[in-house]
């Protein structure tokens, strides 16, 4: 499935190498890619990972914690087929760390590109609004 | 060394402190207006929907930060747990120079003449609180004039037919139809109702000195970027001011009211921006701080005078909290009804404000500002529909523009249970004992909810919508950027907190201009409304005779 891109383990501020597999194998399901770029592609690992330094500190050791559980839970995530992942995924999906990696994954590719996600603002690309969109001044559309 | 007295400290440089500012300023008086937050430039907050004043994930762009202001609730199953501002039980007001009015919507809505006699028209439901107000719209009237003009609100007098008696018209007309609008209007007419262009605190054309709406997508939850939204930061509080004897004190945490030993009035105490605590003397106090902190600055303003907190002799200080119970559908349709032109929000109808068989109240329905991306793919989805997966992800591409919700706040029917409170452990950063927030909605609330909501749904079918979605209002006690209610007025003293002036019982000297002060809070954005009382409030602060005429 899918590896983290090359050269990004260097850059991860919270998450370690391992622990960013396994949350952008979960974020490849929440947003998958298709004919437009996914989560992964959006950089919403990147979002996820410069903010829980700072604006989301609070759920930091929620993930630390969450992350094992799901690796004891799920020990072989990483290698299924992407039907068995929706599957396991689609159980759990109550589950506190779940949807705290949702809500998280859904800011990181809708949000502006400033936040660390969203990159080449592929979202409001997707939804034909990027120029509307944008953190600064309006200069119409 | 403690400042020199001043003639009037206001607590709050909001909707409702900065005009106070302005008129007491303007008759000559020396004032002090305290802000807890900074004022805040264009360029600080930008467009970034993440940090805004309506999603607040990233933290609140106009404050208050999480880590100093942190409050209590009580949850479902009965515990108080620790909010902070950034989430939403908290009941945030922008802590920022212009309070809410830097960033809301702007609707600016004058309250029906039903809305002051609640109690009259609908009797007391079991278990609420609802009373009339001891003013009526007659009484205001003259005062939502002065605000739409002082301000600058435009509009279309003689459009709603259900609105009260006018003086004037608007100083200016109202903001051009969006292509949402156009599918609404003459669909509502078809239905028999009666829809008008919703009035706005924005410009649609140069006023003042400020120039007009530009209609980008960006306006609820973020400041205006060429100030075509008349936010007391960019009309009354510079005015104030520039009269020459108003100083803005910003990042001032307020403590304590303090009183004299005949229990009146004498000034604040408060923090300043290094932290150390000073006092400022007074003629008046008119605090403005919000239904939340207005209510929390008398609770914590103890005396052996007033051994419950300020204006609280008979237990009203922080009770009757409402907010509004938001209710609505959203519609889908064969063909795009986005346009991207803002604000957006731009077609209204107060057919179901009132007159609604069995149901107290009821709400004015709208169209809704532009939908943010993360927003949108978060709560608009029909119920039952995936929230996550490829799924999620088509129905975002597919319906984002071909969506439209129309919403309106439920007036709710208050009650005596739902209420902010010290705290009896937390502080804040400054040591100062927090609120704990505590209720439900009334039952009444639910049942008004849907049926408003499937008015909506009819009037989105009737412009086309092949499927419609109803969004109604859940169980939590409200407050939120509509908080009011916490500081009633009341003609008898048992009654309320406040009297028919908005001045505090047993303190001569003590005002609230802010939301506090409502008794019930209409079936609208209640700011105009808080204005229109600040306007009036000012009036009878200058006739009260605490400071000699100065000019």
């Amino acid at each position: 499935m899918a590896a983290i891109a090359p050269g990004l383990a260097a850059e991860l501020n919270f998450f370690s190498a391992e622990e960013a597999k396994w949350i952008e194998a979960i974020m490849n399901q929440i947003i998958p890619a298709d004919d437009r770029p996914g989560a992964i592609e959006a950089g919403c690992l990147q979002y996820l990972d410069r903010q829980l330094g700072s604006a989301l500190q609070r759920f930091a050791a929620p993930y630390r914690a969450g992350i094992k559980v799901f690796q004891q839970k799920e020990p072989n995530f990483l290698e299924m087929s992407s039907e068995r992942q929706i599957a396991s995924l689609q159980k759990m999906e109550r589950d506190p760390f779940f949807e705290m990696l949702v809500d998280h994954t859904m800011q990181g590719f809708y949000g502006s590109p400033e936040h660390g996600g969203n990159r080449n603002e592929a979202s409001w690309k997707m939804m034909g609004i990027e120029k509307y969109m944008g953190g600064g001044h309006w200069h119409g559309a | 060394m403690a400042p020199d007295p001043v003639d009037v400290v206001i607590v709050g440089a909001g909707g409702g402190g900065g005009i106070v500012a302005q008129e007491l300023a303007q008759a000559g008086w020396r004032v002090v207006l305290f802000e807890r937050g900074k004022q805040q430039t264009f360029a600080e907050t930008g467009h970034y929907e993440l940090r805004s004043q309506r999603t607040t994930v990233l933290g609140n762009a106009f404050g208050p930060d999480d880590v100093r202001h942190a409050r209590v609730r009580q949850n479902e199953r009965g515990e108080w747990v620790k909010v902070l501002p950034s989430e939403g039980a908290y009941n945030n007001i922008a802590a920022v120079v212009g309070g809410g009015t830097l960033s809301y919507g702007a609707m600016a809505w004058r309250y029906l003449p039903k809305d002051f006699r609640m109690r009259s028209t609908y009797g007391s439901p079991a278990g609420s609180t609802l009373e009339d107000w001891p003013i009526s719209y007659e009484d205001l009237a003259p005062y939502y004039e002065k605000a739409e003009w002082d301000l600058g609100v435009s509009g279309k007098a003689g459009s709603n037919p259900f609105e009260g008696r006018r003086g004037k018209d608007y100083p200016m007309p109202p903001l051009p139809f969006n292509r949402e609008a156009s599918l609404l209007a003459p669909a509502g007419r078809k239905l028999g109702m009666h829809p008008f262009p919703i009035p706005m605190a924005i410009n649609s054309k140069p006023y003042q000195g400020r120039g007009a709406c530009i209609q980008c997508p960006h306006c609820v939850g973020f400041r205006c970027e060429v100030d075509a939204k008349s936010s007391t930061a960019v009309t009354v509080i510079p005015r104030a001011i520039a009269t020459g004897h108003c100083e803005l004190r910003t990042e001032c945490i307020v403590k304590t009211v303090l009183t004299d030993a005949k229990g009146q009035a004498r000034g604040v105490e408060y923090f300043d921006r290094e932290g150390k605590l000073v006092e400022q003397v007074s003629k008046v106090v008119v605090v403005a701080a919000s239904a939340t902190e207005t209510a929390r600055l008398l609770l914590n303003s103890k005396t052996k005078l007033h051994p419950n907190g300020l204006g609280n002799r008979y237990d009203w200080v922080g009770r009757n909290l409402q907010g509004h119970a938001y209710t609505g559908a959203f519609g889908l349709f064969g063909e795009e009804v986005w346009d991207g032109v803002g604000p957006a929000a731009r077609i209204a109808a107060c057919d179901f404000n009132h007159g609604n068989e069995g149901i107290v109240g009821g709400a004015m329905l709208a169209n809704e500002f532009i939908r943010m991306p993360y927003l949108f793919a978060r709560s608009v989805r029909p119920p039952g529909a995936p929230r996550w997966g490829k799924a999620h992800k088509d129905w975002q591409r597919a319906w984002y523009k071909r969506s439209m919700g129309v919403k309106g706040p439920v007036q709710e029917v208050p009650r005596w249970e739902n209420r902010v409170e010290i705290d009896p452990l937390l502080k804040d950063h400054w040591g100062i004992p927090t609120l704990r927030i505590s209720g439900r909605k009334h039952e009444s609330d639910l049942r008004t909810g849907k049926y408003i909501a499937t008015k909506a749904a009819e009037w989105l079918r009737a412009a086309g919508a092949l499927e419609v979605f109803l969004t109604t209002p859940g169980n939590g006690v409200s407050g939120g950027q509509h908080q009011a209610g916490t500081a009633r007025m009341a003609k008898d003293s048992k009654l309320g907190a406040v009297d028919p002036d908005c001045r505090v019982y047993g303190v001569e000297n003590l005002y609230v201009a802010d939301g506090s002060v409502h008794v019930t809070n209409g079936g609208f954005n209640p700011s105009l409304t808080i204005q229109a009382l600040a306007y009036r409030t000012s009036e009878r602060i200058l006739k009260s005779g605490h400071v000699p005429r100065r000019l």
